[in-house]
């Protein structure tokens, strides 16, 4: 019987320490002032080198990935691995787009995705658009961290309600307090603990007679007389397109996940962030090698506590390593579980005050109530997850989630070629996305959800998951393909080709307020501006008063209303 | 209106005026008097053009030599057409990129190899009993970490 004692005292005593270093992080090189968006909501936007590979690394491999991952290794073996090819071809697309969005976002003082967007086409609607896609996805994004949590509660015998509630409370007031400076902290205790983790598993694994060669003739054994079609050491034809697709999607959407931008912004200059982009592949074989935990607890005959999926990799740590150690794996899945979700909800309540709030509700909004109120929003919404997780099933998350991916991966037209070329046509877009959207709604409500002992029997009709099967349009095969590269096929086609329509009919551009310097200026450039008066902590000087004419004894005798000086506001009148 | 006809003298402009791009005011470029750098390229002194021009030669006037140039049009003052806000043109549509490098295309090699699973879906050669599909895939991101850490030197 394993020590369930000791287990919960070591990972009581982790998440502890991680709570006191989430409120001390807003003393963490400590700014004048707390309350700009900047500083709350991307840590002053200096963050070296190694800040920002925790950081990363912590926003990108979250904790439902180290569950639900080996979950599905267990379940359908091959077909499960996608994240690994995922998250190496990730890097190198990253590597090419993110400097320039970095780079657009300081010299323009931009938090969000959708400030780009509206900056670079000129609309104030498409920008919204965008902000609104981000936060309908981010936020099931949220809730899926809960579920990572509750499944190692739920092995270490913890009852449902109250454990999550109050690990929620926790990370909902570190964050409040300390914004992105909190995570960033948090985050290096959660890549010791993944690496002190996977050190485990191969040391567990080098222990077993044999090593790993035991451990996969076992599983294709048990792939060989299982009954369904899709599972197998290796891919089958048919499920080849899909895996490609998949792991290409979700390249894609990572990308444009509002999280991991956030994250990037955060980062000090151009070349901090390529090093970690060339550094982070590294940290996806220690994923790879935890997915590989799947084949393991097939070999130690691990079996889910009470049907839920998820607990096989928590299960298998408590079953086949000291308490001690399963004490360590569950904090650092408990801890990677907080790091992305208070970068998740942060970047939704940026978008929020951004792009909706000082956008439509009050756009002389002081940069001290922006902060407010994003952080407010990113209380709301995580509790609102809370409440999802709670009250809803998991499965509810779980859809929504699914569908979160195929909606932000329609932003990519506006946000990552937005990068490149201002040729779209601001409507042409929009077109775009819907007509991207509702292929993909279209087609995930084709998809029914299979169970069963073969696999092929039909439990849900509708939602059941992002493979759609080719043979719906009469193609006669039974591969199937990942909903949201149609999608996003269907929205560059429409964008391409409504875009010299517009012009031809004459629709008027926007006007892009971005020029191409602004792409590749970097920390030293003079027109990133702010980065000096961050790490050297001078004031920003003030601008002398301007000088009263006494020739003009008629006119406004107040001056006119204008918006609070702001830096992001501040950056378009430059040199 | 009036507050301007009568107010001070608006040049120098007390505040900087900013035109809707963000722009300052027009100064042009002070070159090729007094110690100011000369221009990049001096024009061609008078000559006539041989062979002359089929259309239009004989009306057309002769490339202005700079002695005829009246003086504040070489920059020299400031004048009521400096602070004409510049033409917005429309900006040219294709630009050469400042970060356009052609090492950006060997990133193209650990995109694409990940995604082609003829190379990879096989059991054999296993490592340590791991069969080659998992391995493999583990090793390609060692050939990413690689690909990108030598694009980055190449660019930086």
């Amino acid at each position: 019987v394993p020590d369930q004692t000791t287990q919960i005292t070591v990972f009581v005593i982790i998440f502890g320490a991680v709570t006191l270093m989430g409120f001390a992080a807003a003393r963490w090189r400590r700014p004048d002032s707390i309350h700009s968006l900047e500083e709350w909501g991307l840590g002053g936007r200096a963050f070296g080198n190694w800040v920002t590979f925790f950081l990363l690394s912590g926003d990108v491999y979250t904790a439902y990935t180290f569950v639900a991952v080996p979950t599905l290794v267990y379940g359908i073996g091959a077909a499960g691995f996608f994240p690994m090819p995922f998250l190496v071809i990730v890097y190198p697309m990253l590597f090419v787009v993110l400097a320039r969005f970095w780079s657009v976002c300081h010299v323009h003082g931009f938090v969000t995705p959708a400030e780009f967007v509206r900056a670079r086409f000129g609309s104030r609607g498409l920008g919204t658009i965008v902000a609104v896609l981000g936060i309908v996805a981010t936020m099931p994004y949220i809730a899926l961290q809960l579920i990572g949590i509750e499944a190692v509660f739920e092995v270490m015998g913890l009852p449902k309600g109250w454990p999550l509630t109050v690990a929620f409370i926790v990370l909902a007031l570190y964050t409040f307090n300390s914004g992105l400076r909190g995570p960033a902290l948090v985050s290096i205790v959660k890549d010791a603990l993944v690496l002190w983790t996977v050190l485990a598993v191969v040391m567990v694994m080098s222990m077993n007679p044999g090593g790993w060669e035991p451990v996969f003739r076992v599983a294709q054994e048990k792939f060989a007389t299982s009954p369904r079609p899709d599972d197998g050491l290796l891919l089958s034809a048919g499920s080849q397109l899909n895996y490609v697709t998949l792991a290409l999607g979700s390249a894609v959407a990572l990308f444009l996940y509002p999280h991991t931008l956030t994250g990037v912004l955060a980062s000090r200059n151009r070349g901090t962030l390529r090093r970690n982009l060339a550094a982070l592949p590294i940290y996806t074989l220690l994923l790879g090698i935890l997915m590989l935990v799947g084949f393991a607890a097939l070999f130690d005959g691990t079996q889910a506590i009470g049907g839920n999926g998820n607990t096989v990799v928590p299960q298998w740590f408590n079953e086949n390593t000291p308490a001690w150690c399963a004490g360590l794996a569950f904090a650092a899945i408990g801890v990677g579980a907080m790091v992305p979700a208070a970068i998740m909800s942060i970047a939704a309540a940026n978008l929020f005050t951004r792009d909706i709030y000082r956008e439509y509700i009050r756009p002389n909004a002081t940069s001290k109530e922006e902060t407010y109120v994003s952080k407010t929003v990113s209380l709301t919404v995580k509790f609102g997850a809370l409440l999802v997780i709670l009250l809803l099933n998991t499965q509810f998350a779980i859809d929504l989630q699914l569908i979160g991916g195929v909606v932000i991966m329609q932003t990519l037209p506006a946000v990552a070629l937005g990068l490149y070329t201002n040729w779209f046509h601001r409507w042409a877009l929009g077109a775009g996305v819907g007509a991207g959207l509702i292929v993909g709604m279209i087609m995930l409500y084709q998809v029914p959800k299979y169970g069963g002992a073969d696999g092929r029997t039909v439990v849900r009709e509708h939602f059941g998951g992002s493979a759609w099967p080719l043979d719906t349009i009469g193609i006669d095969t039974n591969a199937t393909i990942y909903v949201g590269i149609v999608a996003l096929a269907v929205n560059l086609i429409v964008a391409v080709v409504a875009t010299p329509l517009l012009r031809g009919s004459g629709v008027p551009d926007g006007r892009d307020r971005t020029r191409e310097h602004d792409y590749v200026a970097d920390e030293g450039d003079p027109t990133v501006r702010r980065m000096t008066e961050i790490l050297d902590g001078d004031p920003v000087p003030e601008a002398a008063p301007a000088p009263t004419s006494f020739f003009t004894p008629v006119g406004q005798r107040q001056p006119a209303p204008t918006a609070p000086d702001d830096a992001s506001r501040r950056a378009y009148p430059r040199l | 209106m009036a507050d301007t006809r009568y107010g001070p003298p608006e040049w120098p402009p007390t505040t900087s005026p900013q035109d809707q791009y963000g722009r300052g005011p027009y100064i042009p470029r002070q070159t090729g008097y007094r110690g100011y750098p000369p221009m990049e390229e001096p024009p061609a002194p008078y000559a006539p053009a041989y062979p002359p021009p089929r259309h239009g030669g004989a009306g057309t006037a002769p490339p202005r030599s700079r002695t005829s140039v009246p003086r504040h049009g070489s920059g020299e003052w400031r004048t009521v057409a400096d602070r004409r806000p510049p033409e917005a043109g429309p900006e040219p549509r294709r630009t050469r990129r400042e970060d356009r490098s052609p090492w950006h295309w060997l990133l193209l090699v650990p995109i694409v190899v990940p995604l082609v699973p003829g190379l990879y879906n096989r059991i054999e050669p296993t490592l340590l009993g791991v069969p080659f599909f998992y391995w493999g895939q583990l090793s390609f991101a060692f050939l990413a970490s690689a690909v990108i850490a030598f694009v980055h030197t190449k660019v930086k």
